[in-house]
């Protein structure tokens, strides 16, 4: 035992953390050493110190249990939130479904209200229809005035086998 | 650790009849009774206290971290089996509390380190106080006073838990390598070098 492996055992001896032959062995350096003695002083005097420190008064219990008990609850109720959150993203397919479903007969019933829109205006255009002449062999002409839009419509079919040829005014 | 008297519990009361009603109490707020838990704080938030101070000698901060320790104590309770006495375990508690806030402060503290350390409010009310009587003497006090509380500063967190747990408190080496997680023979050296540190920094001042 020498040097700083000796003054670890006087730490460890102070502190009654020595078998009984470390023990002697911590005695018999004390003995022989102002040095060793000076340092045990030492040691000794700076855990005299530390006991001597003074503590202040804490804030009142009643006072600390309170605050806990607020925080606590706080905690909890966060807790709760997060909770439901996570239950909101748990179910969320099952949302998500929904919110398809409810789109998908949305545009079906747009689609029928749609044609049945386009079927109404089929039907309310040829309101005024009178035959015009047309030196077109075979053919056949028409004018009207489309009711929607104002517009007077002129349809000349050169035969009754081809498609009209549409003109507008 | 459980050298001082429950605040709580008075000189009357019977130490059998207080552990028989702390073991309702803790029985009661490990089935989720709060005001139960309440009342075991309203007993040894004291003490509680008083651990957390010594450890980082800051009376707002040992607040807050006596306050932390008590929420960690709510959540952890069905851990506590009733094996060791209440205090023990909350002083284990109290104590990683401190342990954390001291290495995060130690951290911090790196990033700004101040040119002198500043006397505390305490030491300046002494050494107001003292020097009317005797001035040279208690100068000379209160200077080794105010050096002590530097080298303390100077200590790593993990050295300055342990002298205390040591010196203070009155721990084993056991104890103390269960209270801070460690093996025996750090905390050996842990105090050791704690004391080695102080006596260094005290130097020929004593």
């Amino acid at each position: 035992m020498i040097g700083r492996e000796q003054d670890r055992e006087l730490s460890r001896w102070l502190d009654g953390e020595v078998s009984p032959k470390q023990a002697a062995a911590v005695e018999a350096y004390l003995e022989e050493s102002a040095e060793a003695r000076r340092l045990r002083a030492e040691f000794a005097e700076a855990g005299e110190r530390l006991r001597r420190l003074p503590v202040p008064d804490g804030p009142a219990p009643e006072a600390v249990w309170a605050k806990v008990r607020r925080t606590l609850r706080l905690e909890a109720e966060e807790s709760n939130r997060r909770r439901q959150g996570a239950g909101f993203l748990v179910s969320r397919p099952l949302w998500a479904g929904g919110m398809l479903g409810v789109l998908a007969l949305g545009i079906s019933l747009a689609a029928v209200f749609w044609q049945g829109g386009a079927g109404d205006a089929v039907a309310a255009v040829p309101a005024v229809v009178e035959s015009v002449e047309s030196d077109l062999p075979g053919a056949m002409t028409m004018v009207y005035q489309d009711e929607d839009t104002g517009l007077t419509l002129i349809w000349v079919q050169e035969s009754e086998n081809q498609e009209p040829v549409h003109a507008e005014s | 650790v459980n050298k001082e008297p429950s605040p709580a519990s008075n000189e009357w009361s019977d130490p059998e009849t207080v552990r028989e009603e702390e073991r309702l109490l803790l029985e009661r707020a490990r089935a989720g009774d709060e005001e139960a838990f309440g009342d075991m704080v309203i007993r040894y938030q004291e003490r509680v206290f008083r651990v957390a101070y010594r450890f980082v000698r800051n009376q707002d901060d040992a607040a807050d971290m006596a306050q932390q320790a008590w929420i960690k104590a709510w959540k952890k309770l069905h851990t506590f089996r009733g094996n060791a006495a209440f205090f023990t375990w909350m002083y284990r508690i109290v104590s990683f509390v401190c342990l954390d806030h001291l290495r995060r402060q130690k951290r911090l503290a790196e990033f700004e380190l101040p040119d002198t350390v500043e006397p505390s409010r305490e030491v300046g009310a002494e050494m107001a106080a003292s020097v009317s009587s005797r001035p040279d003497r208690e100068l000379e006090r209160v200077e080794i006073d105010r050096r002590f509380r530097e080298g303390l500063e100077t200590l790593s967190p993990e050295q300055r838990m342990a002298l205390v747990m040591r010196e203070v408190d009155g721990l084993s080496y056991e104890e103390i390598a269960k209270a801070m997680k460690c093996r025996k023979g750090t905390v050996m050296s842990r105090i050791f070098y704690a004391r080695k540190n102080l006596q260094q920094h005290m130097g020929d001042l004593r």
